[in-house]
């Protein structure tokens, strides 16, 4: 761990060229040359973007590792070693099969590292305790705050730790930032944050689970401080993002941001686009906890002048009707940052890759965080999350008026049918409103929302997601998750 | 100065469209004259009928023209024609105009124009009348134009069209022709040339000649001024072993058929039974325009979004069939009974109700996610027919078949270049190809990060386009659903790496496959 003692200077690195490959190779000269971070013979890791098996820019552009990993050989490295995490649920073998990864970065002279050693997932009868076994020997137990974080051995024997940041946009943090990238240096179970389901509504109001994440974050990324942060926003991922959705769209600014602080690097990238620096959360908080720098007196900026370069960059939605939703209502109760981030993931895919069955199914409502309230003109309501059902138990939509049925022959009214009439109309029926799909969770996840709405709405209704169900099963392979779990990575 | 005959046959048209009252059909003649530039001979009415209606869209719209003819280092003025319009497009006489009319300066191809509006004025004060339009032509041009002539009547068609593409490029890039107000059209054929950073265009046309069958169809253009057919075949003449192109232009007089009162379905009857061609379209010629108008409003560095925008349309135009074109014969798809058993066994394959809305979306997001907003994809080209030991074990054998290797680079959702990869550049290392991986890192180093390979062979792109697009008339379940089969074949179709789209493909039956993705192309809703 790092103490505040030890950052004595924070030096960022600000640089603009022609190509991804120029822009690096003239960062790193300017920040003093990469011999000045990378001494003979050391082991070095690179921790980039490794979410899902898509392509640029989900994922770290390939041409900047490149360059990278050639200026570390060039530099005496040792052995270069590349990972990253992905998202839940998708094995490191699942997206290196999809992008060949292996392979290509042998080619380069570097080793890409399975961190959830998921290269061994496929051997014959391999056990439960020999995938025990392995995971023992190729992670250690790191305590922070009380807390257990299951680490890489390969990353915490590194000499050196770079982080290689694709900045794009992000729901929760408006930017991904390389505080962002260190997170996922450790599995995903351990990236959860905890909730517990007799959570008060001071939770959801407080907004406890972004705090809880950004604490969480900080103590991940205090266990191993990156030797060199590299954000690149060279090609950088606006509207909608960081996955790739229906709205992205990259804007080209040519520019790269260098340190040797994560912290002080993340403030100028943000400074650099023109994003308000006072109350980001993230960043203050690990300045208090000592972990870097933050007052601009003591960060040595080299390179491009910031105004000069000021970027303006479109953020994405804050809210999660301004995605904008064919056949879809959306009522936002309260709602925390993981219900918001999973609803925004959630909508978004259904924008990019659901768009026939949206026209197929009209009139939807989405019913998130706390007491949404009542939907109008609806078909469907869709609760979300564990705040929304829980909050909706009494609410009109659940039940529906019977309407008693006329008789079909005109009788003429008798003094006694009349009367029944009136009685039938004082004691109105109800019954359970059946057309509710509930996604429960702390947040839901999102292939299990998305498997709820297949069994909802049915395999004649939503032929994009049919499709999209047999894209997943080729991804994420059940037995394979069987084993993430085993080995402790879900 | 320009080649004899091209001189001779624009004087021609220049008579008839000088002489010719519009609406007088006695105009009609059995003469010939030729469309400048083509060996094509058309009755004279028609070539007036399409200068009317495709100048005033494409070129220009307004009256008078000025032809300039400069020297090569753009000092002197060689010659000044100038052509009396009373209709844009047709022009109908040339006066030779004294060559110091107008006065050149230094910086006057740098500012056209204030080059123009200075023309403009002086011709006025010279009271020479007023012109909409001026075409510079560099003496080198009208070189190039006389060599380009030369022989002209004795080509086929496709290699003629091949020498005509060569000129445009030549002309292009040498910057030796001007035209002002700049059309559209003139813009799009600059940014196409552009963007094949110096890649030939008519290489683009003989790769995709050479992937058409042997064909003879007609295309009927229908309008109420004048209803022409465009009659084109790629046909074995005699003992020939090359198939050649070749077209004619015709009006229905020609056929000897008067259209005055028939159905749509009655004149592609009537045509297809004279000219005994295979297929006959008839398509209404103001559709053609727009969508033509549309394409070359389009940069050449096309934006997905446009790309897709013009793809919704031609879809849409596509399920309109009997409304927007109609074809004899009658596709068997849209009979009705054929389409229930089909739907019977599974399969909904109402054409006219594709997916013109989704497909396109459909494509574009599955393209972004597994390609990326930045990507370059290597596409080779095979011909697995030039060897005989075909060896799958490895990926050696592309030595000898790869035809035309292709790297298309896309950025933000944009192509924005093509390359042409040479044998040597792709297979520069000695080394045996065990994987394409090899191919991926030599081409990354030289022009960035390959995001794919796809390798296609001649066979399954002739057999899908002779199944899908020329044999639209039979049903013939069995040929089509082998081409899908082909693409499950590494030998004919490989996508490195495998993207789980192609997994899929690859690891579901044919069968299963298009019940999957049927629903997706084709809407539920029948009304």
């Amino acid at each position: 761990m790092n103490k505040e003692s030890e950052i004595k200077n924070a030096e960022v690195a600000i640089v603009k060229d022609n190509t991804p490959k120029s822009t690096i190779l003239k960062g790193i000269e300017a920040i003093g040359g990469i011999s000045k971070f990378i001494k003979e013979g050391d082991q070095i890791f690179i921790k980039f973007n490794l979410n899902l098996p898509t392509a640029f820019p989900t994922n770290t552009n390939f041409d900047v590792l490149e360059a990278l990993i050639t200026t570390c050989k060039k530099a005496g490295a040792g052995k270069i070693f590349l990972g990253s995490f992905p998202f839940k649920s998708i094995s490191i073998n699942s997206i290196s099969t999809t992008l060949n990864l292996e392979a290509y970065f042998r080619n380069l002279g570097a080793e890409f590292v399975y961190l959830d050693n998921s290269n061994l997932f496929n051997k014959k009868n391999i056990k439960k305790d020999q995938l025990e076994k392995i995971s023992r020997e190729s992670f250690s137990m790191v305590a922070i705050n009380e807390k257990e974080f299951l680490v890489p051995k390969v990353i915490l024997d590194s000499d050196k730790f770079i982080v290689v940041n694709q900045v794009n946009v992000n729901p929760l943090f408006k930017l991904n930032l390389s505080l962002l990238n260190s997170y996922s240096m450790v599995p995903p179970k351990y990236q959860e944050i905890e909730t517990n389901e007799s959570q008060d509504d001071n939770y959801v109001a407080l907004d406890q689970y972004k705090k809880d994440l950004i604490s969480n974050m900080l103590d991940v990324f205090s266990i191993k401080q990156p030797d060199l942060i590299i954000n690149d926003l060279f090609y950088l991922l606006e509207r909608s993002g960081p996955c790739i959705y229906k709205d992205s769209y990259l804007q080209k600014t040519g520019i790269m941001v260098l340190g040797n602080n994560a912290v002080s690097t993340d403030l100028i990238t943000l400074k650099l686009l023109n994003i308000e620096t006072q109350g980001y959360k993230l960043i203050l908080d690990a300045h208090q906890r000592g972990l870097g720098i933050i007052d601009p007196k003591l960060i040595t900026l080299v390179g491009e002048d910031i105004e000069q370069n000021s970027i303006f960059v479109e953020l994405c939605a804050s809210k999660l009707d301004e995605i904008n939703l064919k056949n879809f209502i959306i009522n936002s109760g309260q709602i925390c940052s993981g219900c918001f981030k999973q609803a925004y993931h959630l909508l978004n895919l259904m924008k990019t890759h659901m768009i026939k069955d949206l026209k197929y199914n009209p009139r939807n409502a989405l019913l998130v965080g706390l007491n949404p309230g009542e939907p109008e003109r609806f078909d469907n309501v869709l609760l979300f999350g564990d705040c929304a059902i829980r909050s909706t138990n009494n609410c009109n939509f659940r039940r529906i008026k019977i309407i008693p049925k006329k008789s079909s022959t005109k009788k003429k009214s008798s003094k006694k049918s009349r009367e029944i009439d009136l009685q039938n109309k004082k004691k109105i029926k109800f019954k359970t409103n059946k057309n509710i799909l509930e996604l429960p969770g702390c947040p839901p996840e999102i292939t299990d929302c998305l498997n709820l709405i297949f069994k909802y709405y049915g395999k004649g209704n939503l032929p994009n997601l049919s499709l999209l169900n047999n894209f997943l099963k080729i991804l994420i392979d059940p037995k394979s998750k069987e084993k993430l779990r085993i080995t402790g990575v879900i | 100065m320009i080649n004899k005959k091209f001189r001779e046959n624009w004087v021609k048209i220049l008579d008839f469209n000088s002489n010719f009252v519009p609406g007088d059909k006695t105009k009609l003649t059995t003469k010939k004259i030729r469309i400048p530039l083509t060996p094509i001979e058309i009755n004279p009415y028609l070539l007036y009928n399409l200068f009317e209606i495709l100048y005033p869209k494409f070129i220009n719209s307004q009256q008078n023209v000025l032809d300039i003819i400069i020297s090569d280092d753009g000092r002197n003025i060689l010659k000044l024609y100038l052509y009396k319009t009373k209709k844009a497009g047709i022009h109908e006489s040339l006066e030779t105009l004294p060559n110091d009319d107008i006065k050149l300066h230094k910086k006057d191809f740098d500012d056209v124009d204030k080059f123009y509006n200075r023309i403009l004025e002086g011709l006025i004060k010279k009271k020479r009348g007023r012109i909409s339009s001026i075409r510079i032509f560099k003496e080198q041009a009208i070189s190039y134009i006389n060599r380009y002539c030369l022989d002209i009547e004795d080509l086929p068609f496709d290699v003629l069209l091949i020498r005509f593409l060569d000129l445009i490029q030549e002309l292009i890039n040498k910057k030796l022709f001007i035209i002002y107000p700049e059309p559209k059209i003139f813009n799009f054929l600059k940014d196409i040339i552009n963007f094949l950073n110096g890649y030939r265009l008519n290489n683009l046309f003989k790769i995709a000649y050479s992937y058409l069958p042997v064909f003879n169809m007609s295309f009927i253009f229908g309008a109420k001024t004048l209803t022409f057919i465009l009659h084109v075949q790629k046909i074995f003449i005699s003992k020939s072993e090359q198939p050649y192109l070749r077209l004619k232009l015709l009006i229905p007089e020609d056929l000897e058929i008067d259209f005055e009162g028939l159905s749509e379905n009655e004149i592609l009857e009537l045509v297809n039974e004279r000219l005994q061609t295979d297929q006959s379209y008839f398509i209404h010629q103001n559709n053609v325009i727009s969508l033509l108008t549309e394409i070359t409003n389009l940069s050449a560095n096309v934006k997905k979004e446009n790309l897709f925008l013009i793809f919704q349309k031609l879809l849409f135009g596509y399920r309109s069939f009997e409304k927007f074109w109609f074809l004899k014969p009658k596709p068997v798809i849209y009979n009705n009974s054929l389409r229930f058993i089909t739907r019977l066994l599974g399969f909904n394959v109402n054409l006219r109700k594709l997916s013109h809305w989704a497909i396109p979306d459909l494509i574009s997001n599955l393209f972004d996610s597994w390609f990326g907003l930045n990507s370059q994809i290597l596409v080779i080209l095979t011909d697995i027919q030039q060897t005989k030991n075909l060896n799958l074990k490895n990926f050696n054998y592309l030595v000898e078949v790869s035809e035309y290797n292709l790297l298309f680079e896309i950025e933000n959702k944009t192509l924005t270049k093509i390359d042409s990869i040479t044998k040597e550049e792709l297979f520069n290392s000695t080394t045996e190809i065990e994987s394409l991986e090899s191919i991926r890192h030599n081409l990354s180093e030289k022009f960035g990060f390959l995001t794919s390979i796809i390798i296609i062979d001649r066979q399954l792109i002739q057999d899908f386009i002779k199944h899908f697009i020329f044999e639209q008339s039979k049903y013939s379940p069995l040929s089509k659903m082998k081409t899908l089969k082909m693409l499950k074949k590494q030998k004919f179709f490989y996508l490195f790496p495998e993207f789980p789209p192609y997994t899929l493909l690859k690891k579901k039956g044919t069968i299963s496959f298009l019940k999957l993705v049927l629903p997706i192309l084709i809407d539920k809703h029948e009304f």
